[in-house]
């Protein structure tokens, strides 16, 4: 996949999926990266970044078996970054099929 | 490379952070490494998995001196920061990138020196008559009272002119900033596999 597409989409792609449902950093690093192919040294720096923007709150699960982790969840901030990036996403894909639709 | 080498070398990137962000950030690591180990993989995988530690490293402190600009924390010593660790990620910020920036950066300086000596010029103007005036020892041959007028506005025009220039050059400034922050963040954004 092109470089510079994945640049583009992963904020996209990490804010969709943490709307989705409750994810920790462990398994949001898993779902992104087979689906894009980049490492979770990308997706950390990432999420804190979004983080410090107010785009997430995150809280600590503790475990009693294992290790603790941090859940990530959407503030009203996020959601509303999600839902521009999402029709930026949706309108870019749209006009970008219409040329590529023609014939002549 | 297992768990502990990765987390020394990440940690030796982060050494300049304050310790507390330092934390922060070393214990994504620290919890990736250990739900990976829960899972069945091997620290060596899940180092392959993350990543060079060195270039992670260097994201973090390009993004924590991008942040310390953005709140107007000693903005010029932060942004050459992010500028060279931006460097020392990618060769193409190295020759290509670089130059261009410091190019654009001694016109902007020139620029706002231009401004200066407008000012500085305009505030000599306005005030040479006066000194004549006051002080005729101290300045000899100077303009007739006619002549100083058109010293004095003059000066003032200038200083006009001056002073506008510097405010233009005080947006140009803040647009180069945010042009340098942008191109710094895209070139950073991505590690691939």
């Amino acid at each position: 996949m092109n470089i510079q597409f994945k640049k583009g989409v992963l904020e996209l792609c990490v804010l969709y999926l943490l709307n989705l449902g409750e994810y920790y950093g462990y398994r949001l690093v898993q779902a992104i990266s087979e689906a894009m192919s980049i490492t979770g040294g990308t997706v950390y720096p990432l999420l804190r970044r979004l983080n410090k923007e107010g785009y997430f709150t995150t809280y600590l699960e503790e475990s009693a078996e294992g290790p603790s982790r941090k859940y990530y969840t959407l503030t009203d901030k996020g959601k509303e970054r999600l839902d521009d990036l999402y029709s930026d996403w949706r309108d870019f894909v749209r006009r970008v099929d219409e040329i590529l639709k023609r014939e002549d | 490379m297992n768990k502990d080498d990765y987390i020394l070398k990440l940690k030796t990137q982060l050494r300049r952070l304050p310790a507390a962000e330092q934390r922060e950030i070393l214990a994504d690591y620290e919890e990736h490494f250990r739900l990976g180990t829960e899972d069945g993989k091997s620290e060596t995988e899940i180092a392959e998995s993350l990543g060079n530690p060195v270039q992670v490293g260097r994201a973090y402190l390009i993004e924590s001196a991008l942040t310390r600009v953005e709140n107007r924390e000693k903005p010029v010593r932060n942004i050459l920061r992010a500028v060279f660790a931006a460097m020392s990620l990618s060769f193409l910020n190295l020759i290509i990138g670089i130059p261009v920036i410091a190019s654009l950066a001694a016109a902007i300086i020139s620029l706002w020196a231009g401004a200066l000596s407008c000012v500085l010029g305009g505030l000599g103007a306005i005030f040479l008559p006066a000194v004549q005036i006051f002080l005729p020892n101290i300045v000899s041959a100077g303009p007739s009272v006619s002549l100083g007028f058109f010293y004095v506005f003059g000066g003032i025009g200038a200083l006009g002119i001056g002073g506008l220039f510097g405010l233009g050059m005080y947006y140009v400034s803040k647009g180069f900033m945010t042009l340098i922050k942008r191109y710094i963040r895209m070139t950073v954004n991505i590690i691939v596999k």
